[in-house]
């Protein structure tokens, strides 16, 4: 998973590439396999400053970008992620 | 005294191969300054050139939506040189490029062991190289692509070789693109037989063919800086110089021969085959013609 | 003038009858194996020539596989490959002459 995350002012924005296949299931007359990320979650500071709930219709490798207020400049944020079929991944990054 | 006429014989026929040696590529060249050319001028001043280049396009989205001039490295983007809309969306997606991922993967391939202990390191301790693919090799009297010279360090060490145009070949490629980014393309034509598959593939390029009766000159140097429906088309200069691409339309990464192989199918041809003689002609003249550009692959396309 | 309309009635009605009676006429094996024949050597003359069309092939596999239970249907697609490749190689005839005009000078 990449993540670039910045601080300007007292606003952090934060960008996610996620490196997940997000399959549906639908495909192959709906026997193909089913794996798409249905949870992701951004903690800071013991809060949650992004909560993500996912469909199958997301697609494959997924930029996620989003904004939150009350950042420092070296504060750390988790992500978090579980998928349907309970593979998660989790990556603790730095707030430049 | 024959002893030195025989010196001065083959000091001169050698002095005048290398002399000579240039000259395969006279045509060629005359060729590649005419098409440089054609774009710079075209791309110069659209809103004052509308009548000649863009006679269908309104003078307020040449002057809207139209980048100029245009310099010689800029053409390196592609449509994203000329349509600012496009350029504008390319931005956004290259915020978190999306060949990143598969970047990533192709480092791992490229570091990771063959069985018999040695690595694509040991074939290319150098991996600044794609400026000069594809070449042409007058021992083998054939022209050899990036992806070839990768299966071929492969099967020297024992692997099998990969699929061409996609997967893995192009993640591995897309790091020696990678590695070479900044270097100027540099094409050479090292004898007669290279200039004949130089001129194979500029009449593939020029000739039309297929169902639709087109060729790839109409699209790519006549309506470059025109729409085609809604696609901004791309100048046929420096089509070469960011691949492999992460075409969203994939959702991965292909190479130049798979990009070239999907456009002559579209347009009413057959199409043709990974490595077959046509598609490495046409992209020995297409990466020809981009001769002194600086290369910038991966990169992201629709 | 009656005599006259009946004449051509009659002869009318004589012509489309035998038309008629040729469509149902059974198309024999030889006739679609001729027919893929030549048109198989008409793309692989346009093929060496790289200007055959992107389905012509297709067109005369499935002719093949249909000649022994649709001989109609093969016959018929038999005839659109072999047109394909004749246009192909007609038109690159035609546009060799006119393809170097449109290089940059």
């Amino acid at each position: 998973m990449g993540i670039k995350a910045k601080v300007k002012n007292d606003i952090a924005t934060v960008k996610l590439l996620v490196k997940h296949p997000m399959k549906s299931g639908k495909l192959g007359g709906g026997k193909g396999e089913s794996k798409y990320i249905n949870h992701l979650s951004v903690k800071h500071g013991g809060r949650v400053v992004y909560d993500m709930y996912p469909t199958s219709a997301i697609s494959k490798n997924p930029y996620i970008k989003f904004a939150f207020k009350g950042a420092k400049k070296g504060d750390m944020i988790t992500v978090n992620w579980t998928d349907n079929t309970g593979a998660t991944e989790k990556k603790d990054i730095k707030l430049k | 005294m024959l002893k030195k006429l025989m010196k001065i014989t083959l000091i001169s026929m050698i002095g005048g191969s290398i002399l000579f040696a240039g000259s395969f590529n006279a045509q060629a060249e005359k060729d590649r300054k005419a098409f440089v050319k054609y774009f710079e001028k075209k791309f110069e001043n659209p809103v004052k050139n509308q009548a000649e280049y863009f006679p269908y396009v309104t003078k307020a989205e040449l002057q809207n939506k139209y980048i100029s001039p245009i310099s010689f490295q800029g053409f390196q983007d592609g449509p994203l040189s000329w349509y600012k809309p496009s350029k504008e969306q390319f931005a956004e997606i290259n915020e978190f490029a999306p060949y990143e991922i598969p970047l990533d993967d192709g480092i791992e391939l490229f570091n990771k062991p063959f069985a018999n202990g040695k690595s694509y390191s040991n074939c290319f301790p150098d991996q600044s190289i794609k400026q000069n693919f594809p070449y042409y090799d007058t021992k083998r009297d054939d022209i050899v692509t990036i992806g070839m010279a990768v299966n071929e360090c492969r099967v020297k060490n024992g692997e099998k070789p990969l699929k061409y145009g996609k997967g893995d070949l192009a993640k591995v490629v897309a790091y020696i693109a990678f590695k070479s980014r900044g270097q100027k393309i540099n094409i050479t034509i090292p004898s007669e037989n290279a200039a004949k598959a130089y001129e194979a593939g500029k009449k593939l390029f020029y000739k039309q063919r297929g169902y639709l009766a087109i060729s790839c000159n109409e699209c790519h140097v006549q309506s470059a800086g025109k729409r085609i429906r809604a696609e901004a088309l791309s100048p046929a200069l420096g089509g070469t110089t960011h691949m492999p691409v992460y075409r969203v339309k994939w959702g991965g990464l292909g190479t130049l021969q798979r990009r070239l192989a999907g456009c002559v199918k579209d347009t009413g041809s057959e199409k043709p085959k990974m490595q077959s003689k046509p598609l490495k002609e046409l992209a020995y003249f297409l990466t020809y013609m981009s001769n002194g550009m600086k290369l910038n692959g991966p990169d992201t396309r629709k | 003038m009656k005599k006259l309309l009946l004449i051509s009635t009659i002869t009318v009605a004589l012509f489309t009858g035998c038309a008629m009676k040729n469509q149902n006429a059974p198309i024999s094996s030889t006739d679609v194996a001729a027919a893929i024949a030549s048109a198989q050597t008409k793309y692989n003359l346009a093929h060496e020539e790289m200007v055959a069309w992107g389905k012509t092939k297709s067109l005369i596999v499935k002719a093949k596989k249909l000649a022994a239970t649709d001989p109609k249907k093969a016959l018929a697609l038999a005839n659109e490959a072999a047109y394909q490749a004749d246009t192909a190689l007609a038109q690159s005839a035609e546009f060799e002459k006119t393809w170097r005009a449109a290089v940059p000078q």
